[in-house]
């Protein structure tokens, strides 16, 4: 499954967003999942880690997206600590047809 | 795009003409009066390629389509203005210090504009070399010098009035291939490890000041053109590391005197050339430019600061002390009132009669009025907090000797569980980040504090604020 990942510009971010994908990451099985920074042709999911509630990046015309703004998720508020697992929970959900 | 290494790599093909205390430097890339000037211009190739900054940190070049570095982009519409303070202000926070590379990209976009006004007024071609040069820019990703500062000299003088001309950069000969200039521009920002020069104007001018009103471009290394480094408060400090405080960054930009000694410049290169009366307005489109970038870049640097000063008090054992919090509100609220300027500059920005953006004037010109203050109080406030060791720590060498160093250690614990070492790391950091050079950088840059107050005093809507006064006294206007 492919995922797409965009990260806002990291003008003043209250979230480590590097630690958010790599923690996420490291939840994952092995090999059912690659991400992609640069191109995202061919995505099945949209991963969006803005590091505060003004989510400056976005993905247009996409489905299937995960939408990180600082604290929340899909406006879902989380605790940084806790932040990647929710991350994690959504990503399976959606590959898995339930989410 | 270049990346940060790339980028170093072709600071060594340059022969540029470098001078600090005397002598003459040939290899600025490793002489450690630079590196860290060189490492921090760096910074702002590698964002490009960094995920986590590329969102902010390229745009797609509107005379090619193509991928570019933001610092060589026109600014097509508010949203670039907006990105520009919150990528000037990521930045800020990776460096903790002034990264040289927005004054170039404000000047490429004040005269892209104002060319474009002189051509429709004179029928002249100047936007198309702007353009041309722009365009060399983007596909180069070069490191261009904001060149708008003269020496002056007599500043009750105008230009062509000065005992000795060459306190403004001139013509002194027009060719049929180009023109000669001559005279320098000072204070130039992080000009040793750049590769091109945008001259400008620095002030308005009279038809007398004809050969004055002139602007190009040039590579830095072009023949006849010199560069003397200029001393910073922590020159010698260079030579160690830790007394540097940020030694990977350093402390602001780099600034250098820029001497053209008769230096030929092609007419395809040229951007001005004797319109005196459209000097001011290059002026002016600069300076407000580069003004809204004060509470971009600085509140990014000022972040780390901020965070210094907490870290600082944590070590001292004082964090949880309520006057420490509330001096940390104060410096919180000084610099979010900062970039709050910044970004209201940029989503009020307007298009200029070129089509680029422009900020809103009066917002850019409050942002730098403000960090001429704010940047003092924010320092002050860090030295409080802090406490007098900044003023007093032993050097490096102390603490590196084996019977000092232990000596050191002793005196300068802090609190519990904390590292004396870290502790001093910081108080350095804070010293260096607090002291003359980065002051006066934030007091000067961009234009002097009574450049903004003239602005802010034309640009107020006072004859309408006074009939609102008298409309509701019940005052009948005179008008």
């Amino acid at each position: 499954m492919k995922v797409g990942v965009k990260f806002c510009g990291g003008c003043n971010p209250y979230i480590d967003r590097k630690n958010v994908i790599e923690r996420v990451k490291s939840m994952l099985p092995t090999g059912k999942f690659t991400f992609e920074y640069f191109d995202f042709d061919n995505c099945e999911i949209f991963l969006v880690i803005n590091g505060c509630s003004l989510a400056c990046a976005k993905f247009a015309d996409k489905e299937n997206i995960i939408m990180v703004s600082g604290f929340a998720i899909d406006g879902k508020q989380y605790t940084e600590e806790d932040l990647p697992f929710a991350v994690f929970k959504r990503l399976v959900a959606i590959a898995s047809g339930s989410g | 795009m270049k990346t940060g290494q790339e980028y170093i790599d072709s600071l060594k093909e340059m022969k540029t003409q470098v001078y600090f205390q005397g002598k003459k430097i040939d290899n600025i890339v490793d002489n450690p009066n630079f590196k860290p000037h060189i490492n921090t211009a760096a910074v702002t190739y590698d964002v490009a390629f960094d995920p986590e900054m590329m969102e902010l940190a390229t745009a797609v070049s509107n005379f090619t389509g193509k991928k570019i570095n933001r610092f060589t982009h026109i600014q097509q519409n508010s949203d670039d203005m907006v990105k520009k303070s919150k990528f000037l202000r990521a930045i800020g926070q990776k460096t903790g210090t002034c990264f040289q590379r927005c004054v170039g990209w404000d000047a490429m976009n004040a005269v892209y504009s104002v060319s474009y006004e002189i051509d429709q007024k004179y029928g002249t071609k100047y936007q198309e070399n702007v353009i041309n040069f722009v365009k060399y820019i983007q596909e180069n990703d070069y490191m261009v010098v904001g060149g708008m500062t003269d020496p002056k000299g007599d500043r009750s003088l105008p230009p062509h009035k000065q005992p000795d001309p060459d306190v403004f950069v001139h013509v002194v000969e027009r060719r049929e291939d180009g023109i000669i200039v001559r005279g320098a521009k000072a204070h130039q920002t992080g000009a040793v490890n750049s590769h091109e020069i945008l001259v400008m104007p620095t002030v308005s001018m009279k038809p007398e000041d004809k050969d004055f009103a002139v602007s190009f471009a040039a590579p830095l290394d072009a023949p006849g053109v010199t560069l003397i480094f200029g001393r910073q408060t922590n020159d010698e400090r260079k030579m160690g590391v830790l007394d540097q405080g940020n030694p990977t960054y350093g402390v602001v930009g780099g600034e250098a005197l820029v001497i053209f000694e008769d230096v030929f410049v092609p007419w395809e290169r040229v951007f001005m050339c004797g319109e005196t009366e459209y000097a001011g307005m290059v002026v002016e489109r600069f300076a407000t430019y580069h003004r809204q970038n004060y509470g971009a870049c600085k509140a990014g640097v000022i972040d780390v600061l901020i965070g210094a000063s907490a870290v600082a008090a944590e070590y001292n054992g004082t964090g949880k002390a309520s006057h420490i919090k509330d001096k940390m509100i104060e410096m919180i609220l000084l610099n979010e009132t900062l970039h709050a300027s910044s970004l209201a500059a940029g989503y009020e920005s307007q298009p200029l009669p070129a089509g680029n953006y422009y900020p809103q004037t009066t917002y850019a010109n409050i942002t730098k009025q403000n960090i001429t203050r704010n940047h003092y109080e924010i320092s002050r406030l860090a030295h409080d907090i802090a406490g007098g060791l900044l003023g007093t720590l032993p050097t490096e060498t102390d603490l590196n000797d084996p019977k000092l160093g232990p000596l050191v250690l002793k005196y300068f614990v802090g609190a519990a569980n904390t590292d004396t070492l870290d502790r001093i790391k910081m108080a350095r950091l804070i010293e260096n980040m607090t002291g003359g050079t980065s002051l006066v950088e934030s007091m000067h840059g961009a234009g002097s504090p009574q450049a903004q107050r003239v602005v802010l005093l034309r640009d107020a809507n006072l004859k309408k604020f006074k009939k609102l006064a008298q409309t509701i006294c019940g005052i009948t206007p005179k008008d």
